[in-house]
């Protein structure tokens, strides 16, 4: 249970965008077995059929930035982005929460400039009518998923920030939608449970031996 | 005498660095600093126009589809139950030598390798597969593990790797031709590896003995486990070869052929209500890790805008090109300067933040850009094994402590005993770098025969 009325709300804040940012990364991840099945089916087509899909670069191109962008913020609530740790992992209590605020401050000053200018990237696409080379697909509909993504990007941030700078007013709370720094070790147990099917197949080594023998 | 943009992009790169140094994200750090140094250099408004359409523009090209499929068929393999079979046939194949189960755990790595490009994850599960079988066998516990945490390391050479893809796209160099290039340096490491142990297991046969006793017919009974390894590995490079199909279609065709490895498996095992949460977890973690890598590109090539306009690569290689050094000591330099880096950073971080500038240099010294590329990335591979961080030395120790033995014994191996079992292996890189810096057509020879 979280102590302080304003770490309840952060605690609501983080779940509510997180359902967003789970929502979109799986939509990304669905994407890329899309993106598969998409490939097969144009070298089936090519090579079985001599009929390859048209354009199949440009759809490629347009709906890349679905898994390029759109859960860029879901990486950056779990801590997925790369960063090196050597001073934080160092530094205990205000000191932390005093460097992890500031950064996170500086994150969100780019990233509230990228906004816009995005949004403008996106604007004048629309305005020209701006198309890929090969079928004249839309590109504005691709341009326009950065800002949105950068804009629950900053959402994200901004929690964060408050989480940080609620820490450092008191550092004693327990910490509330904030990434925690992992030692080595926990992240080798990170790295151990993701490759977990291995206890399975390990199994596999007696199943086969056995077939052998 | 130097010009004014020139000291804005060195108090560029200090400001960078300053900021990775204090833990800011990489890809904050460089977006920033090349974003106020537009500012400086252009004025806030053309800063702004240039800033807004490189997350969409350097993202959506052709060439770097190519990555999540990669990265999809590494997370499918591990639950397409290729591991255990893998690890059979290759014992039964090169057990007979000294020190064979070692050597077998090195090829299994090396074939896994050919479907991942996970370097820690892939010595997660070797550790489970042959960490007990070599125990029992009575092989020494340094050895044992150094093999394992080594053995994992080769998924960033041989194809699919994601890293070499990244190192394609930040210098502008031909994907198919990286991936190409690994394949021979990445066999050079599995026979310098193997060698190694044979010599070790011949000169003190207590450290790991041989296995004999497998009839050619259990041989070729183990075959069949392996196949599926071998398709994949012939598709991506009969594509890439042949130019038949490009990397994002070798890659999406690969993946599906783990795919229905997958759920084949999951049939045979009667798990196919479970099949869908575990794909659904792989496509989570796919998303995952793609999204990281794309932000770092866009992030640094703001970066590299910025340093382009302050002419800073340029004078810098003109600089290194100038010095009183013969070319190969500059190279070693900067590869031992990576191995210090690499000590701090994740691989694919410390690539990106130092290739936009390190890059033009080693070009201009003469040296070939493909080749480059995978002597850095197998320097970033030995990072993994070496102290302080040495991610894959962690993963080994900690597996080992949930492993029982046939007696329930605990197989819990001593991160110390891991860090002493590394050491002939890191020899052994080194010895491979040293190879690949004598004769640089080990990684030319096979891109350049490329149709």
């Amino acid at each position: 249970m979280i102590a302080d009325a304003f770490g309840r709300l952060l605690h609501r804040a983080d779940r509510l965008l997180g359902v967003v940012e789970n929502a979109l990364n799986l939509f990304a991840g669905a994407l890329v077995f899309a993106l598969m099945l998409f490939g097969v089916a144009q070298i089936v087509l090519r090579t079985v059929f001599r009929a390859p899909i048209l354009g199949y670069i440009d759809v490629v191109e347009v709906s890349m930035v679905g898994f390029a962008v759109l859960s860029i913020a879901f990486v950056q609530r779990v801590g997925g982005h790369v960063r090196m740790e050597l001073l934080l992992s160092r530094l205990r209590g205000r000191a932390l929460w005093l460097l992890e605020a500031a950064g996170t401050a500086a994150a969100a000053f780019l990233v509230a400039v990228l906004i816009p200018y995005s949004y403008r990237h996106f604007e004048r696409a629309f305005e020209f009518g701006d198309s890929t080379i090969d079928v004249e697909l839309a590109t504005w509909p691709a341009k326009l998923v950065v800002p949105v993504a950068l804009a629950l990007l900053l959402l994200r941030l901004l929690v964060q920030f408050a989480g940080f700078v609620r820490l450092l007013v008191h550092p004693r709370l327990e910490p509330v939608a904030v990434p925690t720094i992992k030692g080595v070790a926990e992240q080798a147990q990170e790295e151990i449970e993701l490759s977990g099917a291995a206890r399975a197949s390990a199994g596999g080594v007696s199943e086969t031996a056995e077939e052998g023998a | 005498m130097v010009g004014e943009e020139l000291w804005i992009g060195l108090a560029g790169v200090g400001l960078l660095l300053l900021l990775v140094a204090l833990g800011v994200r990489v890809y904050i750090a460089a977006a920033l600093t090349g974003f106020l140094g537009l500012v400086w250099l252009k004025g806030w408004s053309v800063a702004g126009a240039i800033a807004g359409t490189i997350p969409h523009s350097k993202t959506v090209t052709y060439p770097l589809s190519v990555l999540p499929l990669f990265i999809l068929i590494g997370f499918l393999a591990f639950h397409a139950g290729l591991t255990g079979r893998l690890f059979e046939a290759a014992r039964r194949w090169v057990g007979w030598v000294p020190g064979g189960l070692a050597v077998a755990t090195v090829f299994a790595s090396a074939g896994f390798a050919a479907v991942s490009g996970a370097s820690t994850a892939t010595a997660a599960v070797f550790s489970r597969v042959g960490i007990p079988d070599m125990l029992k066998n009575r092989y020494g516990k340094r050895l044992t593990a150094g093999v394992v945490a080594a053995g994992g390391t080769l998924a960033s050479l041989i194809p699919p790797s994601a890293i070499l893809v990244v190192y394609a796209i930040i210098v502008e160099e031909s994907v198919g031709k990286l991936l190409l290039a690994g394949l021979i340096p990445g066999l050079v490491s599995v026979l310098i590896y193997a060698g190694l142990i044979v010599g070790l297991c011949t000169a003190r046969p207590e450290m790991g003995c041989a296995i004999r006793g497998f009839t050619w017919r259990q041989r070729l009974a183990s075959a069949p486990g392996a196949l599926p390894i071998f398709l994949v590995i012939g598709i991506i490079f009969g594509a890439l070869y042949s130019g038949a199909a490009t990397p994002t279609e070798a890659g999406a065709l690969g993946a599906l052929v783990v795919f229905a490895m997958y759920l084949w498996r999951a049939w045979r095992e009667r798990a196919i209500g479970e099949a869908g949460g575990k794909l659904r977890e792989a496509l989570m973690e796919t998303a995952r890790l793609t999204v990281m890598i794309f932000t770092l590109v866009w992030g640094v090539f703001l970066f590299v805008r910025f340093l382009g306009f302050a002419g800073l690569p340029a004078a810098f290689a003109d600089w290194v090109v100038a010095l009183d050094m013969p070319p190969l000591l500059i190279v070693v330099c900067i590869l031992l300067a990576y191995a210090v880096l690499g000590m701090f950073m994740d691989a694919i971080g410390m690539l990106v933040l130092t290739l936009p500038v390190v890059y033009p240099a080693v070009v201009a010294l003469g040296y070939d850009p493909i080749w480059f590329g995978i002597v850095v990335v197998k320097m970033a591979e030995i990072c993994l094994i070496t102290p302080p961080i040495g991610l894959n030395c962690f993963v080994v120790a900690g597996v080992s402590r949930e492993l029982r033995g046939g007696a329930g014994e605990s197989l819990a191996i001593p991160l110390q005993d891991v860090f002493r079992g590394i050491g002939p292996f890191f020899v052994a890189d080194v010895l491979t770098v040293a190879v690949l810096l004598a004769v640089p057509d080990v990684v030319l020879w096979l891109p350049r025969t490329m149709g």
